[in-house]
């Protein structure tokens, strides 16, 4: 088998309009610029799109990129990126997937592929070393995400599929990957415009060894130590999976309630992760290769069935204010199916039951009732009766049937389950989230909410915390490795364990940048580094590896800023400002304008939260 | 002058303009045997200190105001008529002030439908229901940004629109201490759609001996006062004057049909979220270029109103109409570069345009075709007639 | 929702613009009473204004600017002289001998032929600081006027002459219609006469 050292920088771009594909190579300085993963996929299409083209036309591309760790053991690396421009925002949107595909690729000597144009028939994709060929489709299109896959798998290690959501275009359908999706901003839809069923490659065709190898041993080892000490990597996440944040979330009274309106239920641990690990006797079911291994499955109802994440549970529980874990997992499986995002569907049905009490829309939703809820989510895969509006996401809904105030979104992508009224960095870490209302661009609620090392309240220097994470997160979705080893990586070194976390809570109040610049991240860099077969350089390479996130955020930015996107767009629905909650001893609502003011000086962007021409020029970003 | 075939006139709304007109409010009221009325405002107005100017106007009379609701940004929603409304029931209020403009003025309208018929929800209206009774007085105090459906028919909530000829307001109040314009902008907005309203009215076949009255003084007022108020927005003659001419413009653009400028820019506003101000100067130009390279017959009392009698005079009867239509481009013009000048300059994706294109030539109920409006949308989004 | 983020608001008072317009009603009470004995002109006026006549002035709205409480307890005859300031109204009527006299501010018990009244107090500090003159406030709906219309002219006419008679040229010039040239009014009389009615305001 041939042994690639470092990384191959292959990269597949097919034509299916014209039926073509051909090989580019990735130059030496985007790799050290973007990193890979999401860094490198943003950059391609930057040099590949047009602004202004229609996410659903010919014209729009789709890439998947696969980070340099991936198949070289470093815990939680099974992860791969895909960007593209989402139908749901119309901006830029990546998302980050666990299966099986991302291996298959890599393994079939691809960095990544880059698909544009519409194929004339419905086809899917095979991939190995060679290239690409397109297969007719005609059988398994129309079948639900397990069928589908079940039949592409046979032809090769990993495969990605979409649903009947995909091909029906609705605006939030995702792409499946064994049991882990590319979840969030249409994904799905993009494939499902390009008649693309479902992608599968071939795998096991090389093997990838990282250039430094004792280097990336050592470093290995160190990771591999912190995220089995981690609390919550070998604890809780590892026990009950991501919804162990249920019962924390309701105790920090940031668990949305009844589309958002409220902070905490007192049923909710009903459907917490510890509940649920008991009542369903869950074992696990995760990404490969993983340490933390959060994916869980258990025997539900005398079926062997997934155990719902956290935001599942939340937008399509509690903030349904349904509090049964088997319908949650059942909607769950349907979601699946279907292949449609959990958070925007929750997130478009919470809004639909608000607009029905407020007679907005006819349906037979109700809060707290699980009547119809299956047939609506089934509904707006197929796009029949009011499904073929709601499949268009909250946000147009709202602005044919109204409601916009309370459709939960940003940029029209729905708010995960984490309410900013009680952590006000996150509050404007949704805002400027470059995909939308994204939960994965800072995590800050956990330095808020859950581990109390900076004050929820408060609005001094979150703004610097935001950039600071946002900037971290986009490297490390770069590299590309899981975002659950940023507790491991943040939390275990010594010099932060051994702090008290009140202590630590008074410095990121008041010297932030301080507080966060001690933070020791070297961890990844010295990953990619070991890997690519650079020479690591103690603090240097780390702030240059800083840099290099904050280049991939800016670029994701300044792309859709010529979308359109602007100040105005970085806000919050208007309940998370203008609306209290009862929960609250006093009620609260995200103080977000004096922190936005902030965050732009700092970030280096205008007034009207456009990027400087300095700021792209220190980045090394071409204005175009 | 000819007789239209057939027409229908209606304009309600009694409108006191001028110094201290504030403190008239009172005695309206009482004209109207109510003493509690609720006033609706938004938070900017509450912020430039405007509400507090308000409140002293009310200082020796026996009004007391209900509650002064000031919860309105810009949107108007179903949930902040249901709360604005369960405040006019607590406090057991009989009438409604809505200070401020645009979304406020919606919201007023809402509330006054929710308390009126006595429900909780504008369901049956959304589904063709028609407001069949006289409802609680309700007076409005412009103030800053207008979107030009104050003084109208029209409710616009939750993006869906309701037209009732007992959503007329019963009384318009324009005081100087309340008009002046918070930026050149919002000044430079409000005028442009009130030109664009008045602009339909007058270009409209439907429209009559009536709607011309009316809209001939809301170009005049425009040709004088909007270059004076986009450069000094805080004046007060300026701002009374286009104050009246929205108004005016929208007492006319209320009797006719909507143009092809107005439903292409409420469709642009309603998806992008920008305000139909900046949309309709871009595309007034547009429909102007349009118009002309069509030769469409307009009536000549575009002309007049914008020059004045002496130019009218002097300008033989053929070319008044033409040149009517140069005169408004002109006028519109004559903004610079205060509002952005094409759809590319406000990064609209060009993509959405056909669906625009489509749903306005929809709601024009075929008096422009699918067509018509995408020319006229390639045009606006170069940018080229302006 | 919590309703008490909304508080009800009770109208203020302008206590200062009070305390002038009701100084100023009872002074230029006084001055009409005395200008209808002094001058000729506005003593033909009078003389047209039938018997029983009663005319109020009074600023809108009558509720908001109730009979002082105390009003009750003083002795009737310090009432009825119209010294005390109670109210922001003005009733001045023809008595039985035919004079033209002002008769306090308490309503109760008159009959009013001729109401006039302004709208706010606002609109009546506009005419009585002379910002607009009494025919331009009547022209933008100041006041409104109630009862037997044609005497409201005459009414108007009396006014503007003790204005005349009272202010200096400058300020009166804001407040009537038209300023009597000296043909009109022989500078010898309006001296001689504003005098008079200042005398008599302040003595009788």
């Amino acid at each position: 088998m041939q042994e690639i050292k470092g990384t191959n920088d292959r990269i597949l771009e097919i034509d299916l309009s014209a039926k073509k594909f051909r090989v580019t190579k990735i130059g030496k300085k985007d790799r050290n610029m973007y990193l890979g993963g999401k860094g490198l996929a943003l950059k391609l299409l930057y040099d590949r799109m047009e602004p202004g083209v229609d996410p659903l036309g010919e014209k729009n591309m789709i890439a998947f990129m696969m980070g340099v760790l991936m198949g070289t053991g470093a815990p939680c690396s099974g992860r791969f990126e895909a960007a593209t421009k989402s139908p749901l925002t119309g901006i830029m949107s990546t998302a980050s997937c666990g299966g099986p595909f991302g291996m298959a690729l890599k393994t079939s000597g691809w960095d990544g592929i880059i698909i544009s144009g519409k194929a004339k028939v419905p086809v899917y994709l095979y991939i190995d070393s060679k290239g690409v060929q397109l297969k007719p489709a005609k059988a398994i299109w129309g079948k639900d995400t397990g069928a589908a896959e079940a039949v592409l798998s046979k032809e090769g290690v990993g495969a990605l599929v979409i649903g009947p959501a995909g091909e029906n275009l609705v605006r939030f359908a995702n792409i499946r990957s064994g049991h882990r999706f590319l979840g969030r901003g249409g994904m799905g839809a993009v494939l499902g415009s390009k008649n693309i069923k479902g992608i599968v490659a071939k795998g096991g065709e090389v093997k990838i060894v990282p250039a430094k190898k004792k280097k990336f041993d050592r470093s290995n080892k160190r990771f591999f130590k912190y995220i089995n000490q981690n609390s919550i990597t070998s604890g809780s996440y590892r026990y009950y999976g991501t919804n162990a944040n249920t019962n924390l979330s309701n105790a920090a009274g940031i668990l949305p309630v009844r589309n958002f309106t409220g902070g905490s239920h007192g049923e909710a641990h009903k459907i917490s992760g510890e509940t649920m690990a008991e009542r369903f006797k869950t074992t696990w079911d995760t990404c490969k290769p993983c340490i933390i291994m959060c994916g869980h499955k258990g025997m539900i109802e005398g079926k062997e069935r997934h155990i719902p994440e956290y935001e599942t549970v939340g937008l399509l529980g509690h903030n349904l204010e349904i509090f049964d874990p088997v319908v949650i997992s059942e909607w769950n499986d349907i979601c699946a199916g279907m292949g449609m995002d959990t958070i925007s569907s929750g997130g478009t049905l919470a809004w639909a039951m608000e607009a029905t009490e407020k007679g907005l829309v006819k349906t037979n939703l109700k809060f707290g009732s699980t009547d119809g809820i299956s047939e609506m989510l089934r509904n707006i895969a197929y796009r029949k009766g009011i499904g073929k509006d709601l499949a268009l996401g909250s946000k147009a809904a709202s602005k044919k049937y109204g409601g916009e105030d309370f459709a939960m979104h940003v940029k029209g992508m729905e708010l995960p389950a984490y309410d900013p009224r009680g952590c006000f960095g996150h509050g404007l870490s949704y805002a400027t989230a470059n995909r939308g209302a994204c939960h994965l661009s800072t995590s800050l609620f956990v330095l808020e909410a859950y581990l109390g090392m900076a004050d929820p309240y408060a609005m001094r220097w979150k703004h610097y915390m935001v950039k600071f994470m946002e900037n971290a997160y986009a490297a490390m979705n770069s590299l590309h490795i899981c975002q659950f080893t940023a507790f491991a990586v943040f939390l275990e070194p010594p010099l932060i364990k051994l702090t008290p976390n009140f202590i630590i809570k008074i410095l990121n109040q008041n010297l932030a940048p301080l507080a966060l610049n001690l933070m020791d991240v070297s961890l990844w860099p010295e990953l990619w580094h070991a890997t690519v077969g650079k020479t690591y350089i103690p603090f240097v390479s780390m702030l240059k590896f800083r840099k290099a996130g904050e280049r991939v955020h800016v670029l994701e930015r300044y792309m859709n800023t010529r979308e359109g996107i602007s100040k105005k767009d970085d806000t919050l629905p208007l309940r998370l400002l203008t609306e209290g909650r009862k929960c609250d001893s006093k009620e609260r609502s995200v103080p977000l304008e004096k922190m936005l003011k902030k965050y732009y000086r700092l970030r280096g962007y205008d007034s009207n939260g456009i990027p400087k021409k300095r700021t792209l020029k220190r980045l090394g970003i071409e204005i175009k | 002058m000819l007789i239209p075939d057939y027409y229908q006139f209606l304009i309600h709304p009694k409108i006191i303009s001028g110094k201290c007109s504030l403190e008239n409010i009172p005695s309206e009221l009482n004209g109207y045997d109510a003493q509690k009325p609720l006033v609706i405002t938004g938070k900017n107005i509450m912020e430039r200190g405007l509400v507090k100017k308000f409140i002293k106007a009310f200082y020796d009379s026996t009004v007391t105001l209900g509650g002064i609701f000031d919860e309105v940004r810009d949107y108007a929603g179903i949930s902040l008529a249901r709360d604005a409304a369960f405040l006019y029931k607590e406090r057991g209020c009989d009438s409604i002030i809505a200070l401020g403009n645009g979304t406020v003025v919606d919201l007023a309208k809402a509330v006054n439908v929710l308390v009126s018929e006595k429900i909780d929800n504008l369901s049956a209206y959304h589904e063709g229901a028609s407001i069949s009774r006289q409802l609680k007085p309700l007076i409005i105090v412009p103030a800053c940004r207008s979107n030009g459906m104050e003084a109208t028919n029209v409710m616009t909530i939750d993006n869906r629109r309701i037209t009732a000829d007992f959503l007329y307001p019963d009384v318009i109040v324009i005081d100087p201490r309340m008009t002046p314009g918070c930026c050149p902008e919002c000044v430079a907005e409000s005028g442009v759609i009130a030109l664009t309203h008045a602009f339909a009215a007058l270009t409209d076949e439907a429209h009559n001996p009536m709607t011309a009255a009316v809209a001939h003084p809301a170009l005049s007022y425009l040709s004088e006062y909007l270059p004076k108020g986009v450069t000094r927005p805080k004046n007060k003659d300026a701002s009374i004057a286009l104050a009246n001419a929205s108004v005016l413009a929208a007492s006319a653009y209320s009797n006719t049909r909507p143009g092809m400028a107005d439903l292409l820019a409420e469709e642009l506003s309603i998806i992008t979220g920008i305000s139909v101000g900046k949309y309709m100067r871009i595309l007034l130009p547009s429909l102007i270029a349009d118009m002309q390279k069509k030769k469409i017959k307009i009536s000549d009392e575009l002309f007049l109103s914008l020059v004045g009698m002496e130019a009218y005079a002097a300008t033989p009867v053929q070319e008044r109409p033409q040149k009517g239509l140069d005169a408004a481009m002109k006028l519109i013009n004559s903004l610079k570069g205060l509002l952005p000048k094409s759809l590319e300059q406000l990064k609209i994706q060009k993509y959405k345009l056909a669906e625009v294109a489509r749903v306005a030539a929809e709601r024009s109920a075929e008096r422009f075709t699918d067509a018509d409006c995408r020319t006229v949308l390639e045009q606006a989004w170069e940018g080229s007639a302006v | 929702m919590n309703i008490n983020k909304y508080p009800e608001i009770q109208p203020g008072k302008k206590l200062i613009k009070r305390i002038y317009v009701a100084v100023f009603m009872w002074f230029f009470a006084r001055a009409i009473q005395a200008a209808a004995k002094v001058d000729e002109e506005v003593k033909k006026e009078v003389e047209t204004i039938p018997a029983n006549f009663t005319l109020r002035l009074i600023v809108n709205p009558e509720k908001a600017f109730p009979l002082f409480f105390y009003a009750k307890m003083l002795p009737r005859f310090i009432v009825d002289k119209g010294i005390l300031l109670y109210g922001l109204q003005m009733i001045m009527g023809k008595d039985k001998k035919g004079k033209f006299r002002y008769q306090g501010s308490d309503p109760r018990g008159k009959k009013i032929n001729l109401s006039m009244a302004f709208t706010s107090l606002e609109a009546a500090m506009m005419v009585f600081t002379f910002r607009e003159s009494l025919c331009t406030g009547y022209a933008h709906s100041r006041f409104v006027v109630e009862g037997d219309l044609p005497f409201a002219q005459s009414i108007m006419r009396i006014m503007d002459l003790t204005a005349v008679f009272l202010l200096p040229k400058i300020v009166a010039k804001l407040v009537v219609k038209r300023y009597p040239k000296w043909s009109e009014m022989s500078p010898l009389r309006k001296y001689l006469n504003r005098v008079l009615v200042y005398l008599r305001m302040f003595t009788v």
